[in-house]
């Protein structure tokens, strides 16, 4: 192997040294950039999480750009000769033959390929190793960060608590106002209450509003349940009546069936109000008929058996129909199952001949105890869930900004104890207490003493 | 100069190409450069440099590394500067050399009272035939191969500067008529460094001319015992005559030949460049203590005397050693220190030494992953 190729070879490995040189600074650089930005993301940008992973792909062109800067600035083929004649100690004959080839004296070079093999240098990346391991590390710490979950991803609700709050109201009151569960002389109470509210959304609301909502929202509850309740019973009781008629189970005495019929018109006269919707709804001489014994509010059943129980079924239909649309304004419909009320019939006819029913107890103690309304998901493990977006108390605030790190504590200025607090300004007693130095109480006992 | 030519050497310097021209007519050139020397011439210069060496040996015992600076010296074609005590052989040795060589020798003893004229000689009124008189120029001592200018720094600085323009153009003016020294023309100086009352230093134009100064230091004991076994009252040996003119002319020649790499003319420029206060790059030491660094007169010496060690050495090319072992003889005398370096007992011979470990051979470090 001629001696060109073997500086080739060392000019090749002192090329890599140097593109270790700078690859490694700026390699650790690069890093360093990279783990910040990494860290910066996860804490502050979750979102660009994972996409910033792709700039470490930056890692190759910086790596093709150290090459060709090293390539401009690199070692000529004399320096390398230089450090191959040293290595060899050839006293410059390497030299001057890569300059002026002579056979004669090439021959006076080492032979053995052994020599040439153990004078090319060697490497040892240790300042590599040194100036990237650190910020490598960095990095990895960095992907292990673990990324910061946002509590906010929605645009807060700009609607102030009143506004939300009589917004509500006003939906509920208008449904309620529909099917005049609500009278008039209370609607029009209730109508101007909710203006007087909304005039004041842009104030601060204070307990005295929210009471005001409450009330109103409580009161609107109240007609509903009282509705659906008469409703519920006129329903049930319907439908007892009918099936008594047509002969199923036990004969009713007179008195239930007046305590039917009296729960019957109740229902009735409070679905007074639809009752000519009822009934134009429904054609033919029946539902006229229902019509009008709706707007009587007395319960006239023909005296024919199959008219009668014709006029029967329509009843219980209005009214089942009509304790559904309470069930579903009083939200207690769940998948489209009605809870109901909870009254019972059994219950009522059990009790009719109890004190007060009709019948005699042993006092309101004697009556069982029913627990109803009991959750379906007794025993069940508890599960987290997501509170409802947020909204602002005040509209009058701005956001200045939003942050995602936790707020920052100010700690109050505490007051000083021990020894300080004699001096301290704060105490007020810093000028009285204090401590005059031995040298100046002659000074200071001399002037007080002045007459 | 004897005119003493042989077949047999100009053999050796015949070009391939040139057909059978002789060397001694082939003027070193830079179309030179690139050609090296044959084996065959580099053993001839060898066999000559080393029979000269030996003649040398003889006549001065125990001096084996003076004598080989003295020898690159000469190759180089350079002036030289002795600086010793008294006794030490510098003057002797300056005798041998004109012996050995065969040149015309001359010896000025400097004293206060030199003038000029006694060196380089005066013009003076003859009357010459018809009667008439004309002044006719009467060459002085300097007018000879080897001038042997002992005592140097007790001659005035005028009597000092009339060596200036043989020294560095080997002419001399006298009248508006300049006069060309012989070829060779060698200048060899001594001076003492004590004593120094009623001396005049050397003025650094003057220093910057000479291509050696080196310093002569005593003997062993053993050398001395030599001395005094071998010669009677000192007296050296009957020398001969070992180096013809056309010889010492072809080594001339050769040591012009001997190929100076690429890498190496480049340490040079940078050491000679490193003695300079006002580089950036130079080293502290450089910087603080050095008041005037190193002419290019000095880079120029570096490589020459840098080739003749190569052929002294029985190289074809000059190497980085052999920059060093010149460096300290060539750059020592031309770097002017400042009263700083006094103060703190730097001399020029600490600064180089320190430079030649502070310069890299290479401009540029190996990269750190590597191990060379």
């Amino acid at each position: 192997m001629s001696f060109q190729l073997w500086t080739r070879k060392f000019l090749r490995r002192l090329r890599i040294g140097q593109f270790l040189q700078v690859a490694a600074e700026w390699l650790a650089i690069f890093l360093l950039s990279y783990g910040s930005l990494v860290l910066l993301v996860k804490l502050a940008f979750p979102a660009l999480w994972p996409h910033v992973l792709w700039i470490g792909l930056g890692a190759f062109p910086l790596a093709f750009l150290a090459w060709k800067v090293v390539s401009r600035e690199s070692f000529t083929e004399t320096e390398s000769v230089a450090y191959l004649d040293r290595k060899l100690n050839t006293g410059g004959l390497l030299m001057t033959l890569s300059e002026s080839p002579d056979e004669e004296w090439q021959s006076r070079l080492p032979q053995a390929q052994l020599l040439w093999q153990n004078s090319l240098p060697r490497f040892r990346p240790v300042r590599f190793a040194k100036l990237v391991l650190v910020p490598l590390l960095f990095c990895v710490a960095c992907g292990f960060v673990p990324l910061r979950e946002v509590a906010i991803t929605e645009p807060l609700d700009n609607k102030s608590t009143t506004e939300k709050n009589v917004a509500d109201l006003k939906e509920q009151f208008e449904k309620l106002k529909q099917e005049q569960v609500i009278e008039k002389e209370e609607a029009e109470r209730i109508e101007r209450e909710l203006e007087q509210l909304l005039e004041q959304k842009k104030d601060p609301l204070t307990h005295e509003k929210w009471e005001m909502v409450d009330a109103l929202w409580q009161k609107m509850q109240l007609r509903v349940e009282q509705k659906a309740v008469l409703v519920s019973k006129a329903h049930q009781a319907a439908s007892a009546l009918a099936k008594a008629k047509q002969g199923g189970g036990e004969p009713l005495t007179p008195e239930q069936i007046q305590q039917l019929t009296e729960q019957i018109e109740a229902g009735m006269n409070a679905l007074n109000g639809s009752q000519n919707r009822a009934g134009e709804g429904k054609p033919g001489q029946t539902s006229g008929k229902l019509g009008q014994m709706l707007k009587d509010g007395k319960l006239n059943l023909p005296s024919d058996p199959a008219e009668r129980e014709r006029m029967l079924s329509e009843l219980r239909d209005l009214l089942e129909s009509e304790e559904k649309k309470l069930c579903e304004m009083r939200g207690e419909c769940k998948n489209g199952q009605c809870q109901g009320t909870g009254y019972s019939l059994e219950e009522m006819l059990a009790n009719s001949e109890r004190p007060g029913r009709g019948g005699v107890t042993r006092g309101r103690g004697d009556a069982s105890l029913n627990y109803g309304h009991e959750t379906d998901e007794q025993g069940a493990k508890f599960k987290e869930t997501v509170l409802p977006k947020g909204f602002q108390d005040n509209p009058g605030d701005e956001i200045v900004s939003t942050t995602l790190a936790p707020p920052k504590e100010e700690v109050a200025d505490a007051a000083p104890r021990g020894p300080e607090r004699l001096s301290d300004p704060s105490t007020g007693q810093a000028t009285w207490n204090r401590k005059i130095s031995p040298k100046h109480r002659a000074v200071v006992k001399g002037y007080f003493d002045k007459p | 100069m004897p005119d003493s030519t042989s077949s047999e050497l100009d053999s050796l310097f015949d070009d391939d190409d040139a057909g059978g021209e002789s060397a001694t007519a082939t003027a070193p050139s830079s179309s030179t450069r690139g050609t090296l020397l044959r084996t065959d011439q580099v053993d001839h210069a060898r066999k000559l440099i080393a029979r000269f060496r030996e003649g040398l040996g003889r006549a001065i015992l125990g001096q084996d590394e003076l004598l080989d600076l003295v020898v690159i010296c000469l190759l180089g074609r350079g002036h030289m500067l002795l600086e010793g005590l008294p006794g030490l052989g510098k003057t002797e040795l300056v005798k041998s050399l004109s012996a050995l060589l065969g040149l015309d020798f001359r010896r000025i003893q400097f004293t206060p009272d030199l003038l000029p004229s006694d060196i380089v000689g005066s013009p003076i009124l003859e009357e010459q035939a018809g009667g008439h008189r004309k002044l006719v120029f009467h060459r002085g001592p300097i007018f000879a191969n080897l001038v042997l200018a002992d005592e140097i720094n007790r001659a005035s600085p005028k009597t000092q500067a009339a060596l200036l323009e043989a020294m560095q153009e080997r002419r001399v003016t006298i009248m508006g008529e300049s006069h060309h020294l012989p070829e060779p023309f060698f200048v060899l100086a001594t001076q003492n460094p004590i004593e120094l009352e009623g001396t005049y230093p050397l003025p650094e134009a003057q220093l910057d001319r000479f291509m050696f100064k080196i310093n002569v230091y005593g003997v062993s004991s053993q050398t001395l015992q030599d001395i005094i076994t071998t010669r009677r009252n000192g007296q050296p040996p009957e020398l001969k005559t070992l180096l013809s003119a056309s010889e010492l002319q072809q080594l001339f020649d050769l040591t012009d030949q001997v190929h100076l790499p690429e890498a190496v003319s480049n340490y040079i420029a940078r050491l000679v460049t490193a003695t300079r206060p006002e580089e950036s790059a130079s080293p502290d030491q450089v910087r603080k203590f050095v008041k005037f660094g190193a002419s290019p007169r000095a880079a120029i010496a570096l490589a020459a005397t840098s080739r003749a060690a190569a052929l002294l050495k029985g190289k074809p090319n000059v190497g980085f050693e052999e920059v060093k072992r010149v460096a300290m003889c060539v750059l020592g005398h031309r770097i002017i220190l400042d009263y700083a370096a006094r103060l703190e007992g730097w001399t020029s011979q600490k600064l180089v030494a320190s430079l030649l470990e502070s310069v890299r051979e290479v401009a540029r470090a190996v990269p750190e992953d590597l191990s060379v």
